[in-house]
């Protein structure tokens, strides 16, 4: 996902307007995310530092910027980083600073009432060697052999500034680190070079890419511009949607979705079809805060598989917390998705047969009980004579605790007429719900019965809705 | 809509929130600060609100079924029992009088982290300390451990163990105060003075915790906002300032600043690239001193190759300034003469702090290092079977240092006076010897990034 300071908007009076890429644009972003994604396939094996140095140079040099940036992100998180597991790099520091503490005493034996470099058992000229055997890190370089330093005092008030002078720095005795490592080095039978690539292998920059997610620069792209409207989100504190389904299966995983993200949802039918959902959380009682901006941003991919959804977001945007209002709309991709099981074809076809009176639908509704649950029904059959019409779900393949939820939004009372048809595996009897509830239970066996249905239909049209 | 049967009330926590089910919409016996949640079709509260909307029902002898309290009583309390000086048993006294809900407001080092213990250890219910830095929830998770003789959970830094005392940062809790929210009877805010900015507070309003301890040397704010304190923990129980307690705390240390020459290649290489980068933000009128100055050089030099010279430029001569070859030489001689004294580095960055840590093969820690590596490597130092740590941070905020007689802090030209006064504090005379801070500069290299220096400045607390 991509933060809010990497989306591309403008602010227009009250709102706030994605800029879109254009052909144009689409191409460089295109160009950019081949670049980034050939980068960070070459650099598998390697550390997140090298990989981040070459692709902030391509963010640098880029014209958009901040297109750049937003693509970078995402390659990113397409990159799966891991620390060096062969060596623990906790337990080798601490074998190497107790080597290291040792080697540091063995400067000074008793405790230093004077400089440690006038008590000096060694000659200070050993360690001059010592650089040209460590591997060239940037810590370890060559000290010259001529002093460079002039430390001067500025002041000093206590008893031990006394003793400090240049020449005291000159006979200094070195502390050979190359000793440290190869003595550690040599208990675990690696070199010192192991040691050294060891030693700090845990820091997030030293992790090593182990690879790339597969995916195409067209995918990087179109994931971008999902990526810059869910980062508009981050910052929202409230979102209305007007969304429209031909088919109960997008409803129900936006349900799911919203309900496992504990979102809070007022679901309001529209006269021309389709439903307005106002989303927030629990706390948006008491406060706006971009608190749910998260949750929200994550529950745009299950918007988006609606056949219609038209989206406006409360956000707060900028540095000064701004309110603007932005709106989002999109179609999903209808035909994509079946329109129906092959169960549920079955079981209409079947209906059909019967010649009985009742007509057979997919239905689009969702059904609520206020504080108690949504259910979004499979089938909708009407009785043209009576006027009456009961709704179907089928729960073949649920848990039990899914048909539970069910029969309490039938106890708790449920407007509408409804028959749940629940496969015998869930190990439910019918008799958990009353006989003169609007709502019954059908227990199946293996397949659909259509004059089982009917009857369990007949059984709550007979009850006052 | 929903038919209500049952007689009796009852108390949900859901997601930082109170849900109290049972009486319908309008009726006058709804406890104040309850509102009716058309979403749920229930009464909704802060859980901050949980002690007097229960107290509220309680007078009218309502049956409520509490299913929100989610916390325990302790087993034990306190394991290891220290004397109280007089002015933290008042302060105990003064907190539970007023209902165990208000601020302490102590100076440093008068033994704040003492007093929450105490208070624990009075209320024995499940406790939640909230620090702001990882630095202060490490010596909250030792401190606990060591007092209560239990496991302390942590959250924050990479981990997320919950236990009947648990530590954790402000920015954990503002994550996961939703979740966590009704697990502790008590929660202790240390430096509380952060809790009234917006997304904090939002933490104390989502925990129900009727018990509140508010520990602080410093409530005022710049923006007035400590009034919110009342609301959130409790008002002021008790103050003491530091003139009433005298010098006793502060321990006196010596410092000397050490100006180390840059060697001729590296002060020409230093010019050269400190006139490539001065060159560059004067052609672009970015203003150093400015509040924006830092952020206006990350934008305009990451915009052309030009600028990415720039910018390399800057960490180069800022690297020199920082960890010279000389500078790192007198780092050298200082280790080895105080080889016997437990010494502690400060540096401006991660880079300089890893350089100096892998030259000299002394542990670091940095904001990347685990809780329990931090633990154990400050044990160590404690124990001496380290003599010297560096760390990137600087400690600024009531971090207590075991033993640690010596500081040395490597800065570029020169710290924030007050920064160098408050890491002084954590030393302790040693063995009969002063306590001396050495603050090693460059010379002849000046300024940074006013805007980058409090940057990180506040990064490290």
């Amino acid at each position: 996902m991509l933060t809010a300071e990497l989306v591309r908007a403008r602010r227009r009076g009250g709102e706030l307007k994605l800029t879109a890429l254009d052909a144009k644009g689409v191409a460089q972003a295109q160009e950019l995310a081949a670049a980034l994604l050939e980068l960070a396939r070459r650099h598998v094996g390697r550390s997140r530092d090298e990989l981040e140095e070459v692709c902030d140079a391509v963010v640098g040099g880029a014209k958009d910027r901040k297109l750049a940036a937003g693509l970078r992100k995402l390659v990113y998180d397409r990159c799966d980083f891991a620390e060096d597991a062969t060596i623990d790099p906790v337990e080798l520091r601490r074998e190497v600073h107790a080597s290291a503490r040792a080697a540091w005493l063995a400067l000074a034996p008793e405790p230093a009432t004077t400089p440690a470099a006038e008590s000096s058992p060694e000659p200070a000229t050993e360690s001059s060697a010592e650089p040209s055997t460590t591997p060239a890190t940037e810590s370890a370089t060559t000290p010259a052999p001529e002093p460079t330093i002039e430390p001067t005092i500025e002041s000093s008030t206590g008893p031990s500034a006394g003793p400090d002078s240049a020449s005291a720095l000159l006979g200094q005795v070195r502390f050979n680190r190359h000793a440290v490592l190869a003595q550690v080095a040599a208990a675990r039978a690696l070199d010192v070079a192991t040691i050294e690539a060891s030693l700090y292998a845990d820091l997030r920059g030293a992790q090593l890419l182990r690879g790339v997610e597969p995916t195409t620069p067209q995918a990087l792209v179109e994931a971008y511009e999902l990526a810059q409207a869910q980062a508009v989100l981050l910052r929202a504190v409230r979102v209305t949607v007007q969304v429209e389904s031909a088919v109960p299966g997008a409803y129900r995983t936006l349900f799911r979705k919203l309900k496992f993200l504990r979102l809070l949802t007022t679901i309001h039918p529209r006269a021309e079809g389709g439903y307005l959902l106002e989303i927030d959380g629990p706390f948006s009682l008491f406060e706006s805060a971009t608190r749910y901006g998260l949750a929200l941003a994550l529950a745009l991919p299950a918007i988006r598989e609606l056949d219609r959804w038209q989206l406006s977001a409360d956000v707060r945007w900028g540095n000064d917390r701004q309110p603007l209002t932005c709106r989002l709309e999109g179609r999903g991709t209808p035909g994509q998705e079946p329109l129906l099981s092959d169960e549920l074809a079955a079981l209409i076809a079947a209906t059909v047969q019967t010649g009985t009176a009742w007509q057979v639908q997919p239905a689009t509704a969702v059904l609520e009980l206020t504080g108690v649950g949504v259910c979004v029904p499979d089938l909708v059959f009407r009785h043209p004579e009576r006027g009456v019409e009961v709704f179907v779900e089928v729960l073949g393949y649920w848990s039990r605790a899914a048909v539970w939820k069910r029969v309490e939004l039938v106890q708790q009372g449920l407007r509408q007429r409804i028959v749940f048809a629940v496969g015998q595996h869930l190990r439910v009897s019918e008799a958990a719900l009353e006989a003169e509830l609007p709502g019954a239970l059908y227990v199946y066996k293996r397949t659909l019965s259509a004059r089982a249905l009917l009857e369990r239909i007949e059984q709550v049209a007979a009850q006052p809705g | 809509m929903t038919a209500v049967t049952a007689p009796v009330l009852s108390l949900t926590f859901a997601s930082g929130t109170l849900e109290l089910r049972g009486l319908d919409q309008g009726d006058a016996q709804v406890p104040q600060g309850c509102l009716w949640d058309p979403r749920t079709g229930c009464h909704r509260a802060p859980a901050l609100a949980y002690a007097d909307v229960l107290r509220a029902l309680v007078r009218q002898q309502r049956a409520v079924d509490d299913r929100a309290r989610a916390y325990v009583t302790l087993e034990h309390g306190l394991r290891v029992h220290r004397e109280p000086r007089p002015y933290q048993a008042e302060a105990l006294e003064a907190w539970l009088a007023r209902g165990s809900r208000g601020c302490v407001i102590l100076p440093t080092g008068a033994g704040k982290s003492q007093l929450a213990c105490m208070a624990i250890d009075a209320k024995r219910r499940s406790t939640l300390v909230v620090a702001p830095t990882l630095e202060l929830v490490r010596q909250w998770y030792d401190l606990l451990r060591t007092s209560f003789g239990v496991e302390v959970g942590v959250v924050g830094g990479g981990e997320h163990s919950v236990a009947p005392l648990t530590v954790t940062t402000y920015d954990s809790a503002y994550l996961h105060m939703e979740h966590l929210g009704g697990r502790f009877g008590l929660v202790v805010f240390d430096e509380c003075h952060h809790l009234p900015s917006a997304a904090y507070s939002s933490a104390a309003r989502m925990a129900l915790a009727p018990f509140r301890l508010g520990l602080t040397a410093t409530p005022e704010r710049t923006d007035g906002k400590e009034a919110l304190l009342t609301e959130l923990v409790g008002p002021i129980a008790y103050r003491k300032e530091i003139v009433e307690l005298a010098g006793d705390f502060l321990a006196e240390y010596d410092t000397e600043r050490v100006e180390v020459e840059l060697a001729p290649a590296e002060r020409a290489e230093h010019d050269t690239a400190r006139a490539t980068y001065r060159g560059f933000v004067e052609r672009h009128g970015i203003r150093m001193s400015s509040p924006r100055g830092w952020a206006d050089f990350l934008i305009q030099s990451a915009r052309s190759p030009e600028g990415r010279e720039a910018m390399t430029a800057y960490r180069r001569q800022r690297e020199l300034a920082f960890c010279a070859p000389a500078k790192l030489d007198f780092v050298e001689h200082l280790l080895a003469r105080h080889v016997h004294q437990r010494a502690l580095l400060f540096t401006a960055d991660n880079a300089t702090c890893y350089a100096v840590a892998r030259r000299f093969l002394i542990p670091a820690i940095t904001h990347q290092t685990k809780i329990k590596e931090r633990s154990a490597l400050l044990a160590g130092l404690a124990e001496g079977r380290y003599g010297a740590l560096v760390t990137s941070k600087v400690l600024n905020e009531g971090v207590d240092i075991p033993a640690a007689s010596v500081a040395i802090v490597l800065s570029g030209s020169g710290s924030v006076r007050e920064h160098v006064q408050r890491l002084g504090r954590i030393l302790r005379k040693q063995g009969g010897k002063r306590a001396v801070l050495y603050e090693l500069v460059t010379a002849g290299t000046v300024e940074t990034f006013t805007s980058e220096r409090r940057r990180e400045h506040v990064a490290y607390r």
